[in-house]
C-alpha cells in the first residue's frame, strides 16, 4: 500500500511539475521606421508676364506698376526638432536698370504653416528670405504676388525674361 | 537497482510522456521590419503629405511553435510591444498570413485580421500542437509630415503560452 501511494505521489508530482514548468516562452523582433528629411518646393502655374501699359500713362509720369497673382507656391518640409526652414527667392540675373520686380509670398490657403511671410521683397541675384519659420508641414496655394515697377524710363525691350528661383532651405 | 526505484523512474517517464513528451513550449521568431520613408513616399509631390500607412512583406516575420505535443496541446500567442524611440502618432498592427505547417491533427486559428499592437499583451492567435513557418505581416499607420525626421524603434514581443 505504501509503495502504491509512493507511485501515485510521484506521478502526480511529475504531472504537476510539468504543468508548472516553463508553460510560456517569449521572443521578439524590432520594428524600425526611418523617416527621412523632406524639403520639396514647387510652383503652381506657368510663367508670368508683366507688361507696362505705356498707352495709359499720363505725360510726365512713369507707367503705373503692374501686378500678377496667378501663381502660387507649395511645399512639404520636415526638420528635426528645434530647427526651421525658410524659402528664399532670387533672380538669375538683374533686370535692366530702372526695372524693379518685387514679390510677396502669401500665407498658404491649404495646409497649416508654422511660418510666416517676410512680406514684399525686391528681387535681385542675391537670395532673400521670402517665407521663414517653416517646420513640419505640407502647404499649398501660397500666392505669389508680383509687382513690377519702373524707377526710370527704359527703352522698349520687347520683353526681358528672367528666371526666379525659390529655394526651401534650412535656416542658418 | 531496486525494483521500487525502477518503478519510480518508469512512472516518472510515463507521466512525462503522457503529459506531452516535453513540457516547455518554445516560440522562435525570425525576421524584422525596417521601414524607410523618404520623399518618394509623398502622396504627390511638393505640398503633399506622406502616404499615411505602410505594409510589410506578407512574410516579414515567421514564427515557430515547438516544445509541445504535435497535436495534443493547446497554446495561445500573445503580442505586445515595448517602445524605444517611438512616435505617439504611429500605430502598429500585426496579422497572421499563413497557418504554417505541422502535424495533420494540429490546427491554428485567429489573428488573420490586423490588430493593433499595444503596450499590453493581447491574444494574437491560438492553436493545437506545434507548428512552424507561421508568417506574420505588419502594418504601420499614422505617418505624416508632422512627425519629425528620425529613426523610430519599437520591439514586438510574441509570447506563447500553453493553455
Amino acid at each position: 500500500m505504501k509503495k502504491t501511494k509512493l507511485f501515485l505521489l510521484t506521478a502526480a508530482l511529475t504531472l504537476f511539475l510539468c504543468g508548472m514548468a516553463i508553460a510560456q516562452d517569449s521572443q521578439n523582433h524590432n520594428v524600425t521606421v526611418t523617416l527621412g528629411e523632406v524639403a520639396k518646393i514647387g510652383i503652381n502655374g506657368g510663367n508670368v508676364t508683366l507688361t507696362f501699359n505705356t498707352a495709359g500713362t499720363t505725360p510726365g509720369d512713369l507707367p503705373t506698376p503692374v501686378t500678377d497673382a496667378t501663381t502660387d507656391l507649395r511645399w512639404t518640409s520636415n526638420v528635426a526638432s528645434g530647427l526651421t526652414r525658410k524659402i528664399t527667392a532670387a533672380l538669375e540675373a538683374d533686370y535692366a536698370a530702372g526695372i524693379v520686380l518685387k514679390v510677396t509670398v502669401g500665407a498658404p490657403a491649404t495646409g497649416t504653416t508654422t511660418g510666416s511671410s517676410a512680406g514684399e521683397i525686391t528681387l535681385s541675384t542675391t537670395d532673400q528670405d521670402a517665407f521663414t519659420g517653416i517646420t513640419n508641414e505640407n502647404c499649398k496655394d501660397a500666392a505669389l504676388s508680383y509687382e513690377a515697377s519702373l524707377t526710370a524710363m527704359v527703352e522698349p525691350n520687347g520683353g526681358e525674361i528672367h528666371q526666379i528661383t525659390y529655394t526651401l532651405t534650412d535656416d542658418a | 537497482m531496486k525494483r521500487v526505484t525502477k518503478r519510480l523512474i518508469l512512472v516518472t517517464l510515463c507521466a512525462i510522456l503522457s503529459s506531452g513528451t516535453v513540457c516547455a513550449i518554445t516560440i522562435t521568431v525570425f525576421g524584422t521590419w525596417d521601414l524607410i520613408i523618404t520623399d518618394l513616399d509623398l502622396q504627390g509631390g511638393a505640398g503633399d503629405d506622406f502616404n499615411p500607412s505602410y505594409e510589410s512583406a506578407i512574410d516579414a516575420v515567421t514564427v515557430d511553435i515547438a516544445g509541445i505535443h504535435p497535436f495534443n496541446q493547446n497554446y495561445r500567442v500573445d503580442v505586445s510591444k515595448v517602445d524605444s524611440t517611438w512616435h505617439s502618432n504611429f500605430h502598429l498592427y500585426v496579422r497572421r498570413t499563413s497557418e504554417g505547417s505541422g502535424h495533420n491533427k494540429s490546427s491554428i486559428s485567429g489573428g488573420i485580421t490586423y490588430q493593433e499592437v499595444t503596450d499590453i499583451d493581447q491574444t494574437f492567435f491560438s492553436g493545437l500542437g506545434g507548428r512552424s513557418g507561421i508568417t506574420i505581416q505588419l502594418n504601420l499607420t499614422g505617418v505624416s509630415i508632422q512627425v519629425p525626421p528620425d529613426s523610430y524603434v519599437t520591439t514586438i514581443y510574441y509570447t506563447a503560452l500553453e493553455i
